[in-house]
């Protein structure tokens, strides 16, 4: 899995590639944390072209980005979920809580 | 890091010169080592023994026991520890030492070179501390270890404990199987009757696997065992089991789960799906009927509002299967692609139904297993009948209120009455009403013998063969009882101001004509038939039937209530 982080502007994009899972978590907190950091960001999207596969953890870590992005008035949005991921997303109704684009 | 000599280490020097000993124990003792003496080989090999030594320096020739002898006993006696050995020889003696160096480690000559020996010492002390600090670090793995295993222990007997009252209600109908992917699993199934006798059931699968998984559906199950048997709807349930998790845990470690009411009388199921797989309904051709996706979040992540929590009713029909799964199915490599539903359905349509669930579980492991997985399957049997229904205790609890319906298996059990009064018992009602067991004995007796399995009392008192025949019939009737049931309600009133229990037993058999049987009047005119019925009438303050006479009211006074009029 690879993270990556490019801010333009307001607008901070996490892109991820590969498997989405627990194992991620320290890489991409650390990746979030920078963005949330970042005062001049007010929006991060975690795109998720390159992922694969996302478990049950991930979805955790997406939680819990969502709450301290709200605590720093952040909008996070979700991008270009396919194939099992965006079923992941589907069942677990994700998009009653992220703008999925 | 330290240097070498900073490590005193303990030596033992076997020599049987006194002169070479000396040498060597100022020379260590300079260095700051701690030094044992043997002017043998046999004390060489006591010591060892006695003080444990961290390096012994081995003179090969010594009379009594030569080095060879000693490194041989030495190395024996070492066991875990490996304790180093150099010998010291004369230059001649090296044929000897090349044969004996795979008893020691190293070896130096005589005259001793002490500027090689520090040299050697150095490495021996490295050494030395390695298995010093690797023997520390084994001993606080093994600590580690006994102390996992020991919260391991306790935690799966906690949890094969709350597994064990998972009901297998009826026969073939309910089949379950999870499949941990750790020690713990953290899918679980849960099922449980309902007072009238839906059944309830969930599978919950935890973020993550393993223990903490395990821990995160713990606290799952009391408010699904307790809101079931008192006969709450699962979509109160899931809103109550959503708060939990919500207030117990942190926001990342939520639980997927799928509630379903079975209602098999009325062929309809209502489901709840929370983040899971569809549920999916499915005919006796393996056909998938209907499939219930997620409706909402999974629990521990959705506000606590009603609507969230609306169920879906499904249609359930003769032979139809109700087929739960976690993710471990959905998502293993054999199934998952652009729609899973499709792979899943050949499989159920080339499978006959008794077999599905491990048709299913065996498909979605032949991948290997990467998430704990776990498989419901609810098949709507032939015929259901009310009668045939209530096979266990059913119980209705609240704190005045006791109302249970004992199904012909709960009247096969010799210590139904002792449970009933123990429920009774728990709710203060003995306490207060001391006469409510004696009482309860007796309409129990008169509706499970007169009325459920239609006894007539006739001979049973007029001699000691009647009475053991009368008893054996008894027997008999109860072993192939098929269906009937006798209902106990006891519940608090008041009557003229004072606190009164009605108790009111009824049965499921024909009744019996109460006034041929129990003639009014004092109980010592009662000397057969009736008998029992007369003791009550003693002991209560009331007691009516119904007409049919399979229904039996008592009044019982409080124990210090006095006796209101009646």
């Amino acid at each position: 899995m690879q993270i990556t982080l490019k801010t333009e502007r307001n607008r901070a994009t996490v892109r991820l590639v590969g498997r989405f899972e627990f194992s991620m978590h320290r890489e991409f907190r650390e990746a979030v944390d920078t963005a949330l950091q970042n005062k001049d960001v007010d929006a991060l999207v975690i795109d998720l072209a390159g992922v694969e596969y996302l478990d049950s953890s991930a979805l955790g870590m997406l939680l819990m980005l969502r709450d301290r992005a709200n605590t720093s008035k952040k909008v996070v949005s979700l991008a270009n979920p396919r194939g099992m991921v965006k079923q992941a997303l589907d069942i677990a109704k994700f998009d009653k809580l992220f703008p999925i684009v | 890091m330290a240097t070498p000599a900073d490590t005193p280490i303990k030596v033992l020097v076997a020599d049987d010169q006194k002169s070479n000993r000396h040498i060597l124990e100022v020379f260590l003792r300079q260095e700051g080592h701690t030094v044992i003496v043997a002017s043998d080989g046999r004390e060489a090999v006591e010591l060892h023994r006695r003080e444990q030594p961290d390096l012994v320096l081995l003179d090969v020739v010594m009379p009594v026991m030569d080095g060879l002898e000693a490194a041989r006993l030495i190395n024996a006696e070492s066991g875990e520890v490996h304790t180093p050995i150099l010998f010291l020889s004369m230059a001649k003696d090296q044929r000897t030492v090349l044969d004996g160096l795979e008893l020691a480690d190293d070896f130096i000559s005589k005259p001793i070179n002490f500027g090689l020996l520090r040299a050697k010492l150095r490495a021996f002390i490295r050494l030395v501390r390695t298995q010093r600090t690797l023997r520390v670090q084994q001993r606080r793995i093994e600590s580690f270890n006994d102390e996992m295993r020991r919260e391991s222990e306790v935690a799966s007997f906690i949890l094969n404990r709350v597994l064990a009252h998972t009901e297998q209600p009826d026969g073939h109908s309910l089949q379950y199987r999870v499949v941990p992917a750790a020690l713990f699993s953290g899918d679980v199934v849960f099922a449980r009757r309902t007072p009238s006798g839906r059944l309830h059931v969930l599978l919950a699968d935890a973020v993550g696997h393993g223990l903490p998984a395990a821990i995160n559906i713990l606290p799952l199950y009391f408010p699904f065992e307790a809101m079931s048997r008192k006969g709450y709807p699962i979509s109160t349930l899931a809103r109550e089991l959503n708060r939990r998790v919500r207030d117990l845990f942190p926001r990342d470690r939520f639980v997927a789960a799928i509630l379903a009411s079975i209602d098999a009388e009325a062929g309809v199921v209502e489901v709840w799906n929370g983040g899971s797989p569809p549920a999916l309904m499915v005919r006796p051709d393996g056909r998938i009927a209907e499939r219930v996706d997620s409706m909402q979040m999974a629990l521990g992540i959705n506000d606590d509002d009603p609507k969230l929590f609306e169920t879906r009713r499904v249609d359930f029909s003769v032979g139809d299967q109700l087929i739960l799964f976690s993710d471990g199915i959905w998502e293993s490599p054999t199934f998952a692609g652009d729609d899973p539903t499709l792979p899943v359905e050949a499989l159920l349509r080339a499978t006959p139904p008794p077999t599905r669930m491990d048709a299913l579980v065996e498909r979605a492991l032949a991948a290997g297993q990467f998430d704990d997985l776990s498989v419901m399957v609810l098949t709507q049997r032939e015929t259901v009948t009310r009668e045939a229904r209530p096979r266990a205790a059913q119980v209705g609890v609240a704190t005045d209120r006791l109302a249970l319906q004992l199904g012909a298996e709960a009247l096969r059990n010799p210590g139904v009455i002792d449970d009933v009064l123990s429920m009774a018992g728990a709710l203060g009602f003995v306490g207060h009403f001391p006469k409510l067991p004696a009482i309860f004995f007796e309409l129990f007796a008169n509706a499970l013998e007169h009325g459920v399995l239609n006894l007539a009392s006739g001979n049973k008192y007029l001699s000691s063969e009647g009475y053991l025949e009368y008893f054996a019939e008894k027997q008999r009737r109860l072993d192939v009882l098929a269906d009937g049931f006798i209902a106990v309600e006891m519940a608090l009133d008041s009557i003229a101001g004072k606190q009164v229990l009605r108790l009111m037993v009824s049965d499921s058999g024909r009744g019996f004509r109460v006034f041929d049987f129990a003639p009014e009047g004092p109980a010592d005119d009662c000397v057969s038939a009736g008998h029992g019925l007369a003791l009550v009438r003693g002991m209560a303050l009331h007691l009516t039937h119904n007409k049919q006479g399979n229904e039996a009211i008592a009044l019982i006074g409080h124990v210090d209530g006095g006796v209101p009029e009646r």
